[in-house]
């Protein structure tokens, strides 16, 4: 077998470069490398180039941009994050999801840019070898021809977005800054998902995500991530609410159940309208999130833990403080 | 094959490893330093853990080139001579011992704990000892060791 190379880029132009070299897929992008390094060990990742990114210097930096919002360096750990007091007073609902995150020693290594290209996860996907040959047909898994998911889809892969990060990120309106060799460009939360489980990111290739835009914070926010222990599990759902102080542009988003967040617009817009039964809001925005996949959950659990969970907080929220 | 060169319980380290080679490996395989131990490999059971650079690392999701020029501390490097580490001396005194394999990985999150807040509540002791899988699941013990640890760590100054 080839042996595995690994390169610490010095700066962001360079890591593209270097990781266009090599063709599709054998070389990848490491930052915390607590996700890769696993996919890697179960040989569902099989890179020939390792592009290390963490020794490229001032991207761990989290910073006011001096219009009231915040910008994320990409290699900013999820303690760093969790623990930053300026995100914590700002948007307490990030730093919540940052610290829900599995084990304190995952949370040193691991980074915010990691979460957010976090690679889909499944029931069918993240497995040894062995267990993955009693399932050779899966989409993602070994480029087979079937969904073990969803076994009537004739195409796509509905292997889960998984960063817990996520939900509060497009909740917040968040934005990300894509930097390869020739070009730099700035992209929408929402849209970098493109609702695949197998081709899930809108990365091009040779793109690296460099920084998080946080525009200043326009109202009270609550963040749920549930998981039927409180161990290191990836979420069966998280929830994240956003009540403006005033005018509309409420924000309802369910993340780590689809290949992408979601949001419930039509739900958004009874909480705009000053609709005050909290349960008929979760109930339209359950609905709405239409969700498939039985992976880490039921369905029929996960749509009621999760109408209970948005009735309970947007309750909470919509309370005077 | 790659030079690396680091300082592993104070002492500098040199040597020649595989680029996809983890820091468990090295620390295990090459240096003989087999007090850390290798569990599930995948960062759920917190085995592993050693200190680098300060913070706890699980090292089986590192790897050995990630820790170049860095400080690793392991279990081996708490101890002075014949004196017991506070947080050891904890451990022996509560029984959290047990049958000892998660103890290396335990007693380093703990130290790292400890560096961070030298008086933890109960919550900060469960979440920090939440990365390291105890199967005697004596945790009470455990958490009954960090409690006299850090009145001790007080009492030493």
């Amino acid at each position: 077998m080839d042996e595995v190379r690994f390169f610490p880029a010095p700066n962001v132009k360079e890591a593209s470069r270097l990781t266009k070299e090599w063709p599709v897929s054998q070389a990848v992008l490491m930052a915390g490398g607590t996700d890769l390094l696993v996919l890697k060990k179960l040989k569902l990742v099989n890179p020939r180039s390792i592009v290390y990114l963490k020794r490229i210097p001032g991207l761990a930096e989290i910073r006011p941009d001096g219009k009231g919002g915040f910008i994320i360096g990409a290699l900013a750990t999820l303690d760093a994050v969790g623990r930053h007091p300026g995100l914590n007073r700002n948007y307490p609902m990030l730093a919540q999801a940052a610290l829900a995150v599995a084990s304190p020693q995952i949370r040193y290594k691991a980074t915010m840019g990691g979460n957010i290209c976090l690679n889909s996860r499944c029931w069918f996907y993240n497995r040894s070898p062995f267990w993955r040959a009693e399932y050779p047909h899966c989409r993602k898994a070994s480029g087979g021809s079937q969904c073990y998911v969803t076994p009537r889809s004739r195409q796509g892969c509905f292997a889960l977005q998984s960063g817990d990060t996520v939900g509060p990120l497009v909740a917040l309106g968040a934005a990300l800054r894509l930097v390869s060799d020739e070009e730099e460009r700035i992209i929408g939360m929402e849209k970098i998902f493109l609702g695949d489980g197998m081709h899930y990111l809108a990365l091009r290739p040779g793109e690296v995500l460099t920084e998080i835009l946080l525009p200043a914070p326009v109202g009270r926010g609550a963040f749920v991530k549930f998981r039927p222990q409180n161990n290191l599990d990836f979420a069966t759902f998280t929830l994240s609410v956003i009540i403006p102080w005033k005018g509309a542009g409420s924000r309802i988003v369910a993340a780590c159940v689809a290949s992408r967040p979601l949001r419930a617009r039509q739900a958004e817009a009874l909480l705009d309208q000053g609709e005050i039964n909290t349960n008929v809001i979760a109930q339209e925005a359950v609905k709405e999130f239409n969700l498939v996949s039985f992976v880490r959950g039921s369905l029929e659990f996960k749509k009621q833990v999760m109408e209970a969970k948005l009735t309970e907080i947007m309750a909470r929220l919509k309370q005077p403080m | 094959m790659t030079p690396l060169k680091l300082r592993v319980n104070g002492e500098p380290v040199h040597l020649l490893v595989k680029d996809d080679e983890t820091l468990l490996d090295v620390l295990r395989d090459r240096l003989l330093l087999t007090g850390t131990k290798r569990g599930c490999g995948e960062g759920q059971c917190g085995h592993c853990t050693v200190i680098l650079n300060g913070k706890a690392i699980h090292s089986c999701l590192t790897l050995a080139l990630e820790a170049e020029g860095g400080e690793i501390l392991t279990i081996e490097g708490l101890a002075q001579g014949d004196r017991l580490h506070p947080i050891q001396e904890a451990y022996v005194k509560a029984g959290a011992i047990q049958c000892g394999y998660c103890t290396p990985g335990m007693i380093m999150a703990i130290y790292c704990l400890l560096k961070e807040s030298p008086h933890p509540d109960e919550n900060e002791i469960r979440e920090a000892i939440k990365g390291v899988m105890c199967r005697c699941t004596g945790y009470y013990k455990i958490i009954d060791a960090v409690q006299r640890a850090s009145a001790g760590v007080s009492k030493n100054g």
